[in-house]
């Protein structure tokens, strides 16, 4: 992974520009001071020449006349020669041919007539020759004509020249010239720098360029080169870890790959018990071993079974390959813990029959699964094994351990499955059982009902007939014999009634109609209807209470207190019977009280249980079957109230019946499908 | 006087019943079974029928179902009291469901039976 390199392919030339800008500004301000010091130069060199000329001419004759003139300086020129023509009246003018071929005119222009040559006179070098023309007068004097020499000065004698003039150019193009070729040899250098330190960023490492010198880039470049050599050294390192690694995990993969496979074929389906054989076939030829033998530990400690083998003589008995295991020296197979090497096997080793190579590397691998011993794999082959393939076995054995676990687990809730579906078929059984003895339960009760109502009918019916004289006038004590014969008739109905309701209420029958009543009104109806019970007795019902309205069954409570003032009149022979009603926070209050025999503290929740009474005596003394008050609980408790009794011995009895206001619920209509009763038919 | 169709099976009862009916002066044709009954129905024209519901036969629900199933309104109107000793839960409904105007349990009064018949053959 080598960072990304973001250098220009075109290096900006910022440096090279201000070095030549540099230079550019050092010759022009190196231009500028020289030409002000040529200036200068010039000033004084004009002023000596002036002076030195005014001296010469002031000393010199016509004749000779020599005059040191800068050649092409037509000023000074023009000055010596105006000077010459004052101080030489003869002269009128001067006419001067400049090596330039310019022509300084000064004074009058020379007639044509009388016009002279001038000779050039004196050591004339080469074109810087001044020449100085000379004319005479029109007028004819009697001054013979001065022939009038001019000597040429030379240039080089005695007098300062500026010869910087000439110089200067050279010396000014050579700065920027030198700067630029500087510039360009630096940034020649930097760039081959940049270029190294890229290919190093590239990797080249190993043969990277040098940069030659002494200077400074070349010493930067030696240092990066160092530095490269030192990361070159560390990049081997980290290629040769790398190298290893890789040749680790491929091992790795190797062993894997093959754990997977031998997986592979453990994960067949559950129900195929036979994956021992496979496991131990597949483990074979994953490690190469002739002889694989796997031993199942059982929950019952019977020690363990020979589940698979691979490589073993099939001849050999079951028998003799669990002696083998005992003899081949595994340690106690509750203390074995992880891959156990163990001695070679003898070639009297039951597992030695018919074969001939012996098996020096015995290994046991024990396969645990959550700490529980499932197994254990024993291989064997000729070479001993190394650390690296004991490694690979306690690779191996987690699949393998998980496997087994898996299988007895599934034997397991199999085995639970099968127990619950035969609990299942008899429970269901039983149910259909059941079903079939409730039908007949209330098909014989419906029966028994209707088979007893027939002939009540017949008696019921006759015995009116008879008192109402239908067949004729009757006596009085065959009045009173019928009497008798109706009541016991209408006890006979009631106990059928309540065993019908007791059946009811035993298949969760039991139903109520709730509607808005006055409690007082059906308290009073009930003594109404019971009063000739009281016909014997030396007392009446007292009904006392105000009016309590509720919402319930009036016929269930009608029912109720019927039981309870009937229970109370029979076992009061004096005294009183007292009926109280009155509200409670969420309901109404019944209380049934007598001044009767009372009940004794230790039977008073007897009486409430079916075909009880207090004691075997009393049910002689009074008759009844002793039905009335568990009905009358049973009762007090579909409409959601209760039933309960307070009473001592010899005093009488006190039955408080408490209901809700809003018996919402029918408890015990709601227990039981309403199948029963309708099909009882 | 009306007359009254007593479906009866029980000899007893049938006294029972037809005493204390006769008594109050109705007039009775009697049927012993459910054939008869329908039989009756059709011949006697009686003014109310007082119907036992277990029967030979044709029980005494099909007996009212036909009665009520009848072409001639007359027959199909008639008052019909089912007088059983079927007197489970559910029974009521069923009497009532099978065309019944009256549902009265045995064992009954006569006194008490004498009374609904008279109250259901003025209000006919």
């Amino acid at each position: 992974m080598s960072p990304t390199v973001t250098t220009e392919l075109r290096p900006p030339a910022k440096l090279s520009i201000a070095a030549l800008a540099g230079a550019l500004v050092l010759s022009v301000a190196l231009m500028i001071g020289l030409h002000v010091d040529d200036r200068r130069l010039r000033t004084a060199y004009e002023a000596d020449l002036r002076e030195r000329t005014t001296e010469i001419l002031a000393h010199a004759t016509a004749e000779q006349l020599r005059v040191p003139l800068a050649i092409g300086d037509r000023e000074l020129v023009a000055q010596a020669a105006e000077e010459l023509l004052r101080r030489e009246p003869r002269l009128q003018g001067i006419t001067m041919r400049l090596p330039s071929g310019d022509v300084v005119q000064v004074g009058q222009a020379p007639a044509q007539s009388i016009a002279r040559e001038l000779s050039l006179v004196g050591p004339a070098t080469s074109t810087e020759a001044l020449l100085l023309g000379a004319t005479t007068s029109s007028t004819a004097s009697s001054r013979p004509l001065a022939q009038l020499a001019v000597h040429v000065g030379d240039l080089r004698e005695g007098h300062p020249t500026p010869s910087i003039h000439r110089v200067t150019p050279w010396l000014l193009l050579s700065f920027p010239l030198v700067g630029l070729a500087g510039a360009l040899w630096f940034r020649r250098r930097l760039l081959r720098l940049c270029e190294i330190s890229s290919r190093v960023a590239e990797g080249e490492l190993d043969h990277g360029p040098h940069l030659g010198g002494g200077d400074e880039l070349a010493w930067a470049a030696a240092h990066l080169h160092h530095a490269t050599a030192v990361v070159a050294q560390h990049v081997e390192h980290v290629q040769g870890r790398n190298a290893a690694l890789r040749r680790d995990v491929t091992l790795k993969e190797d062993r894997l790959q093959r754990i997977a496979g031998f997986a592979a074929t453990l994960v067949a389906p559950l129900q195929e018990l036979d994956i021992g054989q496979q496991a131990v076939d597949t483990l074979a030829q994953t490690c190469d071993v002739p002889l694989v033998l796997l031993f199942a530990v059982g929950r019952e400690a019977a020690g363990p079974t020979c589940e698979a083998a691979c490589g073993i003589s099939p001849t050999l008995e079951r028998s003799n390959v669990a002696r083998g295991l005992a003899t081949t020296g595994i340690p106690n197979l509750d203390t074995i813990d992880g891959v156990t090497v163990l001695p070679p096997l003898a070639a009297s080793h039951p597992w030695m029959v018919a074969r001939h190579v012996p098996l020096s590397g015995v290994v046991a691998v024990p396969l645990r699964f959550r700490g529980r011993l499932e197994g254990v794999v024993v291989l064997a082959r000729r070479d001993p094994w190394s650390t690296t393939e004991l490694a690979f076995m306690e690779d191996l054995a987690p699949p393998l351990a998980i496997a087994l676990a898996n299988r007895r687990a599934y034997a397991a809730s199999e085995a639970l499955a099968r127990a619950l579906e035969h609990r299942n078929d008899a429970l269901v059984q039983q149910k259909e059982r059941l079903e079939v003895v409730d039908r007949i339960r209330a098909q014989f009760v419906a029966n028994i009902s209707h088979e007893l109502r027939t002939p009540l009918n017949a008696i019921i019916g006759y015995t009116e007939l008879l008192a109402d004289a239908c067949f004729g006038p009757i006596t009085d004590k065959q009045q009173a014999a019928l009497d008798s014969v109706l009541e016991a008739s209408n006890h006979l109905l009631q106990l059928v009634n309540q065993v019908l309701d007791l059946s009811r209420a035993e298949a969760g029958e039991l139903t109520t109609e709730l509607v808005e009543c006055d409690v007082l009104a059906i308290a009073r109806d009930t003594a109404r209807l019971l009063e000739p019970l009281t016909r014997s007795r030396p007392y009446e019902i007292q009904v006392l209470g105000a009016r309590t309205s509720v919402r319930t069954d009036p016929e269930r409570v009608r029912q109720i207190l019927t039981n309870l003032l009937s229970n109370a009149i029979k076992f009061t022979r004096a005294g009183s019977v007292t009926v109280r009603v009155d509200a409670t926070d969420d309901g109404a209050r019944l209380v049934v009280e007598d001044t009767g025999i009372g009940i004794d503290t230790a039977h008073l929740e007897l009486v409430f249980e079916e075909f009880r009474q207090v004691d075997e005596s009393t049910t002689r003394t009074h008759d009844g079957a002793g039905l009335g008050l568990a009905i009358s609980r049973r009762l007090a408790i579909a409409l959601g109230g209760s039933l309960s009794v307070q009473s001592t011995v010899g005093q009488g009895s006190t039955f408080t019946l408490l209901f809700p206001h809003s018996a919402a619920t029918p408890a015990v209509a709601a227990a039981e499908p309403s199948a029963r009763l309708s099909v009882a038919s | 006087m009306a007359k009254i169709l007593l479906v009866e099976d029980n000899a007893h009862n049938r006294t029972v019943f037809e005493t204390a009916l006769r008594q109050r002066g109705f007039e009775l044709v009697i049927a012993e079974d459910g054939a008869r009954a329908l039989e009756l129905v059709a011949t006697t024209e009686p003014d109310l029928v007082l119907l036992d519901l277990s029967l030979p036969k044709v029980d005494g629900w099909t007996v009212a179902r036909r009665i009520r199933a009848d072409s001639n309104p007359r027959v199909a109107s008639l008052p019909i009291v089912a007088l059983t000793a079927h007197a489970m839960k559910g029974d009521r409904e069923r009497a009532l469901a099978a065309g019944c105007n009256e549902y009265v349990s045995k064992p009954v009064s006569p006194r008490q039976l004498a009374r609904t018949v008279e109250a259901l053959v003025r209000a006919a």
